[in-house]
């Protein structure tokens, strides 16, 4: 098994809610609660959960492009919260995003050659020439014509700013890449390319993901490992192949159930969530989704669950797990 | 592009038209009669329909403006009742007198509303951003005149460093600059910050953070070329609103400009006067705006290849 290439240990971002006219902090909206995991070097963690659970925040929190509240991450072995602001800048490197929407994530102003190239320029790497070379083979490597480059991001459609958006976050040779929801915003078609895309540079280059989605099929389809992720804490967390075949934990039971099967005769029982998600804001007590799981008992009201192990490699945070 | 530019031009034209339109119209919305005030109060109606008859006035409305737009064409604007002098000489030295001061009005507010603008946007709701945008909202609310006079007490009387009035060299520039700088300043503030917020918050500026730029690169490479825009299509309308005339600076500091001849002429309803300031006034709007569009086109990527 390969080494571990990141550790994140009770991960925690709380943003404040201020009111009045003073602005006073009067709570805090806890979007990632105490979140821990590890992703072996090579591997994709994918990390799924409705919308508000806490996905996003917790990609951006890892590397720091949100600054957590509490909790611990450990890259190749350093200690990234500890890192000063020029150490922390050096080991962008190493650890890159691919946002959801190829429309904002891309300056408007910027050639695609240029975004391509910035990325060399503030680490100072290569000379002129060496740095036009690679944006052109970046460009090839992500399947786009290398003449893009003198381009515009309003020039491409959706897919094609993905794919830069992609060649941009491979521009320094990264490791980790946390891809947020990177083919949400595109056309069914265009997002199995997409898709093939990022599995092809994960082989060439020996990427480590963690892909977050709202959408279990893709998540079946690229992850070794699965992450359920709601109201801001840990549901359950497994090999992909294990969790959608025996799911443990009344959650993720309930999303598996509302995946959609192309097979008109297939039967089978549809578990509906019944209320909404609760606020973050003001979780409940106890077991945070024991407001809406269909098999609560008294004790989930009053006692959070914890982290268990039930088989070797699958977690869940469930006191009566299936 | 070169489509882009023509159809802003003959747009430009197209509101030039209207202008000399309303300017036109000026004549007849000032309740009084040009004959009489050459005349004087006592010509008989004989001596007055003389006058209207070799100023045109007796024609039918339209046939006055189409002469109008003519004499227009051949650059000619009439003749000052009052100096009896060609307006378009009178505009010309006025015009040269009012440059100095507008250029350097408008670098004022542009030094003191731009790094001011940058730095509350990158201190948004924290105190300082507090203060300073107070601040900004209390030269805001200053009247020129006021202010000028303010500062005409303490920089040109008590310490005497600056002259009191007139125009004599750079030294007179700075006190008059400074005044519309201080009050024009606001706007500047308001319009990049806000600006620059929501540039902030596109993922573009997440992404350039990923990429590990500096916070320095950050701002001056994606977040103020991006939101620089609207502050640049202001700056344009105002320069040329500034070259129109400054009344009330030119008035309070004694500033021999267009301001004061727009201010004069009024009094006086000297109307081939006020037809020309307004005039000058909304062709040098116009224009810079103009100026304006066609900047765009290398200033934004998105418009150039339209």
């Amino acid at each position: 098994m390969s080494p571990e290439l990141l550790t994140v240990h009770d991960l925690k971002k709380y943003f404040p809610i201020r009111r009045g006219v003073l602005q006073r902090t009067v709570g805090h909206v806890r979007a990632v609660d105490g979140v821990g995991f590890s992703v072996r070097s090579g591997e994709t963690l994918g990390v799924v959960g409705e919308s508000g659970c806490g996905k996003s925040t917790m990609g951006r929190a890892v590397l720091r492009l949100v600054e957590p509240s509490a909790g611990r991450i450990v890259f190749d072995g350093k200690d990234v919260l500890k890192l000063t602001p020029g150490e922390m800048r050096r080991m962008r490197r190493e650890m890159q995003i691919v946002f959801q929407d190829p429309y904002a994530s891309l300056n408007p102003r910027y050639s695609i050659g240029k975004t391509l190239m910035e990325p060399m320029i503030v680490h100072k790497l290569f000379t002129r020439e060496e740095r036009m070379k690679r944006v052109y083979s970046l460009l090839e490597k992500v399947g786009l014509d290398p003449d893009y480059a003198n381009h515009f991001p309003h020039e491409f459609s959706g897919g094609m700013r993905q794919r830069v958006g992609i060649a941009r976050a491979l521009a320094l040779n990264p490791r980790l890449v946390v891809l947020d929801e990177p083919v949400a915003a595109l056309d069914v078609s265009v997002q199995s390319q997409v898709l093939n895309l990022l599995e092809d540079l994960q082989k060439e280059f020996n990427l480590t993901y963690i892909f977050i989605t709202h959408d279990l099929s893709v998540v079946r389809h690229i992850s070794n490992r699965v992450m359920v992720m709601y109201l801001g804490n840990m549901a359950e967390l497994a090999d992909v192949e294990e969790l959608f075949a025996q799911p443990r934990h009344p959650y993720t039971r309930a999303l598996l159930s509302a995946v959609p099967i192309p097979d008109p005769d297939y039967k089978r029982e549809r578990i509906i969530l019944e209320g909404d998600l609760p606020s973050p804001a003001n979780p409940p007590e106890g077991c945070r989704f024991h407001t809406r799981c269909p098999a609560k008992r008294d004790v989930c009201a009053q006692e959070g669950p914890g982290w268990r192990e039930i088989t070797p490699g699958h977690f869940a945070a469930c006191h009566f797990p299936a | 592009m070169l489509s882009y530019i023509v159809r802003r031009v003959i747009g430009s034209l197209i509101v030039l038209l209207l202008i000399t339109a309303i300017a036109f119209a000026l004549a007849y919305l000032v309740p009084s009669d040009p004959a009489r005030m050459i005349a004087g109060v006592h010509a008989s109606a004989a001596t007055l329909a003389e006058i209207r008859h070799k100023l045109g006035l007796d024609k039918p409305v339209p046939v006055q403006y189409v002469d109008y737009l003519g004499r227009l064409l051949r650059g000619n604007l009439g003749t000052s009742f009052i100096y009896d002098r060609p307006v378009v000489s009178l505009l010309k030295d006025k015009f040269l007198a009012t440059l100095p001061l507008a250029l350097a009005a408008w670098l004022a507010e542009l030094l003191i509303g731009i790094p001011l603008g940058i730095y509350t946007a990158r201190r948004a709701r924290r105190s300082a951003d507090y203060l300073v945008s107070a601040l900004a909202l209390v030269g805001l609310s200053m009247p020129v005149f006021w202010l000028g006079l303010i500062l005409l007490y303490w920089f040109g009387f008590k310490l005497p460093i600056f002259p009191l009035g007139g125009h004599t060299g750079f030294m007179s520039l700075v006190l008059p600059s400074l005044t519309i700088g201080i009050v024009g300043a606001a706007y500047y503030l308001r319009l990049l910050k806000s600006s620059m917020l929501e540039v902030m918050g596109n993922d573009y500026i997440r992404t350039a953070r990923a990429k590990g730029a500096g916070e320095r690169r950050v701002v001056w490479r994606h977040v103020v070329p991006n939101a620089v825009i609207p502050v640049i299509t202001y700056a344009g309308i105002d320069i040329g609103i500034l070259m129109g005339g400054l009344i009330m600076t030119e008035y309070t500091f004694n500033w021999n400009g267009i301001g004061a001849l727009m201010y004069e002429a009024l009094q006086q309803s000297d109307i081939p006067v006020i037809m020309g300031t307004v005039l000058l006034a909304a062709v040098l709007v116009v224009l810079f705006n103009l100026v304006v569009d066609v900047l765009y086109v290398f200033l934004d990527p998105r418009i150039r290849c339209d």
